[in-house]
């Protein structure tokens, strides 16, 4: 495996890593599976296609999401959005993620 | 192709690798994403969706199989929380598959007047069925533990899996030593067995029973036939015991290597001390013999009991030898396999 390749390797292992975090900040308001994609690529996190549906379901199997079928749209969507759990734990999350922020900097 | 049709032919093929519970919601979540992209992509490139950016759009979203993957749980045939007691099951299956060929290798053996090929012949037999009874039931293990899998809740494996993280530093066993072994046991043992080489092979004709009769030592042979058709075997084993010595001395101690040699050595002991227990006397009185006797003053049914004694008491040493030969061979096998399963395993 060259050098390109590991570090494209490891970047993917940050990203994904981030994922979880970056995803629920962005369902503090109702978003259907591409407008949520987009945003976050706009914001410079791609999210591979095949991955951001089976994430919804997961954080929506633990309690943290709430989704609905919306068919008044262009076609049916479905609509992503925080529980009041999702939103707690979001609020931690960041706390975390801002002190992993200053530990891996003290460290760098 | 229009594009509606192979988006409907990918949302379909993702199905079939979906479970019916959830397949109808999935497929239309990815159908919805899909056509999102679609549109959002004709309207960068000012042009209507075509079969070359839906073909371009799919091989981006992925593999149909892989895509259904993702969306369930990790399918295992023996998941991390099992696999500890699936490999202990595997080492105990290997240990009882193995005393029962030994056995039933024997016993055919038993059965017939066996000569040096039919001992071969049965030795290749038993290594054949140890294999496919090894083989067997590995399959019928690998079954039995799916089913297990498939039936425990994920609770309860979570739960297996938190009891093996729940250690205790202090119960963990001290490390064995080095694989070391003691010199002088080593030369001993091939001084012992380079004699009997020599002794069974050069002097043959003098081992037998002295007594000191009319001023000299008579000499009296006791040997049968039947010994001297498992001298070839006993030698071959006293070589090899030899051989084993001197890998051990070249390799400065007990390797796998040697370790595996000496069980294969020690079955092989096994099943010559059962074949020569079971088989003709080692030991009996010939006509020559029997006229020694009458010159000792000694009577017929005197002879009888001395050869009986003898038989016994040949039959008794190689009763040791075996019993001896298969609590050495267990012993290493126990320790390292059931005992540390049972300790290791969790309640289920």
């Amino acid at each position: 495996m060259d050098e390109n390749q590991t570090l494209e390797n490891f970047v993917l292992e940050l990203r994904r890593g981030a994922l979880i975090l970056a995803v629920m900040s962005q369902l503090q308001s109702e978003q259907y599976g591409y407008s949520l994609m987009k945003t976050l690529a706009d914001n410079g996190l791609e999210i591979d296609q095949g991955t951001l549906y089976p994430l919804l379901r997961r954080l929506e199997a633990q309690g943290l999401l709430v989704s609905s079928w919306r068919i008044d749209d262009p076609r049916p969507r479905r609509y992503y959005t925080l529980n009041d759990n999702g939103k707690r734990l979001l609020s931690k999350l960041k706390e975390e993620w801002k002190k992993l922020t200053n530990t891996i900097d003290n460290l760098l | 192709m229009q594009p509606k049709e192979l988006l409907d032919r990918y949302i379909a093929e993702v199905g079939n690798h979906l479970p019916e519970k959830h397949r109808s919601d999935i497929q239309q979540e990815i159908r919805s994403l899909l056509e999102d992209t679609l549109e959002d992509r004709a309207q960068k490139e000012g042009r209507q969706a075509d079969e070359d950016m839906v073909v371009n759009l799919l091989k981006e979203y992925g593999p149909p199989q892989r895509v259904a993957a993702s969306y369930l749980p990790p399918q295992y045939l023996v998941g991390p929380s099992l696999y500890p007691h699936f490999l202990n099951a595997v080492r105990i299956l290997f240990l009882v598959v193995l005393i029962v060929i030994l056995v039933t290798t024997a016993l055919s053996l038993v059965r017939t007047d066996p000569n040096p090929t039919d001992v071969g012949l049965a030795i290749l037999d038993g290594l054949g069925n140890l294999i496919s009874g090894v083989l067997t039931g590995l399959g019928a293990l690998s079954i039995a533990f799916w089913i297990i899998q498939r039936s425990l809740p994920e609770n309860k494996q979570r739960a297996i899996i938190k009891e093996l993280e729940d250690w205790d530093p202090r119960k963990l066993e001290i490390p064995a030593p080095p694989e070391s072994f003691k010199l002088g046991s080593l030369i001993a043992e091939i001084i012992v067995n380079l004699l009997a080489i020599i002794i069974f092979n050069v002097y043959i004709n003098h081992v037998g029973l002295y007594t000191f009769f009319d001023g000299k030592w008579l000499f009296i042979p006791v040997l049968s036939a039947a010994f001297y058709s498992y001298l070839p075997w006993l030698t071959l084993l006293w070589t090899l015991s030899i051989f084993q010595c001197f890998l051990v001395l070249r390799q400065g101690g007990w390797q796998p290597l040697t370790r595996g040699f000496a069980v294969a050595l020690d079955i092989y002991t096994i099943l010559l001390a059962l074949l020569m227990l079971i088989g003709k006397p080692l030991v009996s009185f010939s006509a020559e013999t029997l006229a020694l006797f009458e010159k000792l003053n000694l009577d017929t049914i005197t002879a009888a009991q001395a050869e009986s004694g003898l038989v016994l008491l040949t039959r008794m040493i190689l009763t040791i030898i075996l019993v001896v030969t298969l609590v050495e061979l267990v012993q290493p096998l126990y320790r390292k396999f059931i005992k540390s399963a049972l300790l290791e395993s969790p309640k289920l």
